[in-house]
């Protein structure tokens, strides 16, 4: 997915309208919720997530079995003291 | 329990170790706490691609960025001034030295490593070593 950046104007309540082909590619439905957190200078839009962050990206970590093996370790750890 | 990620942890996951696994369920369940310096993150994408996996580092990315669980730890000046300092100190490569600094500075000195290269930090008490 390729980041985009656009300008919205704020409605009298608040309201923003998310461009159209945003919410598409971010598969945003009309009814479903998302998350507003407000970060330092900036209120980011959450997506609702169905499995949680970590359980996503342990399970991506799960995915590389067998193709990283505690022998690239020992070759990572090696690489260390060469630098 | 509040832990910082050395590369061994992440790969001892990978090839679905017990006690990785077990440690990994912890901070699902919310029981224990895990920072990855983002050198971390670093080393496990190089592997990524190296083993030709790179559109699975987008995903891997993406999860950490929604995650309230894991906290990728960025280098900035304060972890970039005591690694200089930890380096010398204790005679440890670059990206170890990052590595201990984070855990420091993040306050989550059970590292999960078996490098040897923190056991003078650890002798220290510093931090601790987790292995296995």
């Amino acid at each position: 997915m390729k980041i985009e950046e656009k300008y919205v104007r704020i409605g009298e309540r608040g309201q923003i309208v998310i461009p159209k082909k945003m919410r598409d590619e971010s598969k945003m439905r009309p009814g479903e919720m998302v998350k507003i957190v407000n970060e330092p200078n900036q209120i980011v839009i959450r997506k609702e997530q169905k499995i949680s962050g970590e359980e996503l990206f342990f399970g991506t970590l799960a995915k590389l079995k067998g193709k990283i093996t505690m022998k690239d370790w020992d070759r990572i750890h090696k690489e260390r003291e060469e630098r | 329990m509040k832990y910082t990620a050395d590369t061994w942890f992440l790969i001892k996951l990978i090839t679905g170790d017990e006690k990785a696994i077990k440690i990994k369920d912890e901070v699902i369940e919310g029981k224990s706490r895990l920072v990855i310096p983002v050198i971390v993150i670093v080393e496990l994408v190089r592997e990524m691609v190296r083993k030709g996996n790179p559109n699975t580092v987008n995903s891997l990315i993406r999860s950490l960025l929604v995650s309230s669980k894991i906290t990728i730890a960025n280098l900035d000046q304060t972890i970039a001034m005591e690694a200089g300092k930890m380096g010398i100190t204790f005679n440890i490569p670059l990206v170890d030295s990052t590595i201990l600094a984070t855990a420091i500075i993040f306050e989550h000195t059970s590292i999960l490593t078996n490098d040897e290269h923190y056991k003078l930090a650890e002798k220290r008490d510093r931090i601790k070593r987790v292995f296995w």
